[in-house]
């Protein structure tokens, strides 16, 4: 267990960091490009313009959240519990909707969605590791 | 590893684990950063306060402290110009031109190795066109090195002085929230004193052993626990007779000052070696 513990201390840092990198890109993404977005993981339109454009404005607010974090040195309980909260939550949403929209979903978008969900199954796993060895 | 950190200037890096410390030898040679794990423990919403007055994140207390110590009041006009501290000082009703002593003001000489930082500082030394001496109203020599441990930041004092000196640390750390902070300490009689800093705190101690010659003053936040260990008992040159702990109202820091004299009674002791160990953990940790 206390390697488990270890090894979520020493990687909680360099993943934070990676996952604002991969925020920001996923902001500017669904901001800028919403109909390639759209194309690339749906095989029709299911959303509105607008909610790839939210949904970009969102990521790209919590990667400046997460960038912001880190320089200011800020990872402490109430970050890494949101950071937890903002892993599983859409973990869990796309998950559902995985289930629920597997015929309107690309190939392509279907591998690309799966691993981005396994990725934040992983990252809940690691802040929640964090949060049990560092603070109860 | 020394890095150009802005506004600090040049600073060495040290870092064992999960623990990080910057110095800063051209400002005072003080703490500028001290982190664990991503979080940083000293309050850097003083950022501006420690630029201005080194009211903030982690200066050094010597050769004197307070308003203790020699003050060149025929010269202060003429200071004024070269240490822009001064006036904000005055700004805030300080009128010692070197609160808290000289050493957080200047620029250290420092040596480096692989897991310490040296700074020097000598009464000889010239800064801003003064000798240190003049300055502090006393010859002295100055010698304080910051060595990184696995699970803690060590701060070793080598202070001697012509006339009774004072060193200390005087680091701003972070209660992140005031209402769940404490700290805890052992006084003189051996018993372990709780303190909740919910509200503001200011007061001094004359702290007890906790184990052997040492005693231990634990701070306890949300995020992080930071134990400040130095010695209390054996060679007078060696030991903090005092402990300063300061938390004004409405404030969110907290300040821990191993001192090497009591305040109030006056600097007896021309010579200080002691060592101050912080030690950085998280609360879960046992």
């Amino acid at each position: 267990m206390k390697g488990m513990y270890d090894l979520a201390n020493r990687l909680m840092k360099p993943v934070f960091s990676f996952d604002s990198a991969l925020n920001l890109f996923l902001g500017l993404f669904f901001l800028f490009m919403p109909e390639r977005a759209s194309s690339f993981l749906l095989k029709e339109s299911l959303f509105p313009r607008y909610a790839w454009v939210i949904l970009g404005a969102g990521f790209l607010y919590f990667g400046y959240w997460q960038i912001r974090t880190i320089i200011r040195d800020k990872l402490g309980r109430g970050a890494v519990t949101f950071s937890f909260f903002m892993a599983i939550v859409p973990a869990v949403i796309l998950a559902i909707l995985l289930f629920l929209l597997y015929e309107k979903i690309s190939k392509i978008g279907f591998i690309v969605l799966l691993a981005g969900d396994i990725y934040m199954f992983l990252l809940s796993l690691l802040y929640g590791a964090i949060l049990k060895d560092r603070w109860e | 590893m020394w890095i150009e950190k802005k506004p600090f200037g040049s600073c060495f890096e040290l870092s064992s684990g999960s623990i990080r410390a910057l110095v800063a030898p051209e400002m005072g040679m003080s703490l500028a950063s001290f982190t664990i794990g991503g979080i940083q423990i000293l309050d850097t919403s003083r950022l501006k306060d420690f630029l201005l007055t080194r009211k903030g994140l982690g200066p050094l207390i010597l050769p004197h402290f307070n308003c203790e110590g020699f003050s060149p009041e025929d010269k202060i006009e003429e200071l004024k110009e070269k240490f822009p501290h001064i006036e904000e000082l005055e700004k805030i009703g300080v009128d010692h031109p070197f609160q808290h002593g000289l050493g957080r003001y200047v620029s250290w000489y420092a040596e480096e190795s692989e897991d310490s930082i040296t700074g020097f500082l000598t009464g000889d030394m010239q800064y801003m066109g003064y000798k240190l001496k003049t300055l502090a109203g006393f010859d002295f020599e100055a010698r304080v090195s910051f060595r990184i441990a696995p699970d803690s930041l060590i701060v070793a004092f080598d202070v001697t002085g012509e006339k009774p000196i004072a060193t200390g640390i005087h680091y701003y750390y972070d209660l992140v929230d005031r209402n769940s902070a404490e700290i805890e300490l052992t006084e003189r009689d051996g018993s372990t004193r709780k303190i909740k800093l919910d509200r503001p705190y200011d007061d001094t101690f004359h702290p007890g052993s906790r184990f052997g010659d040492y005693t231990n003053c634990s701070l306890k936040t949300r995020n992080y626990r930071l134990d400040t260990v130095f010695k209390v008992k054996g060679k007078p040159e060696e030991i903090f007779e005092s402990l300063v702990i300061f938390s004004p109202e409405e404030s969110g820091f907290i300040c821990i000052e191993p001192l090497s004299y009591y305040p109030g009674k006056g600097p007896t002791k021309t010579q200080n070696s002691g060592v101050i160990m912080l030690r950085p953990t998280f609360p879960g940790y046992r």
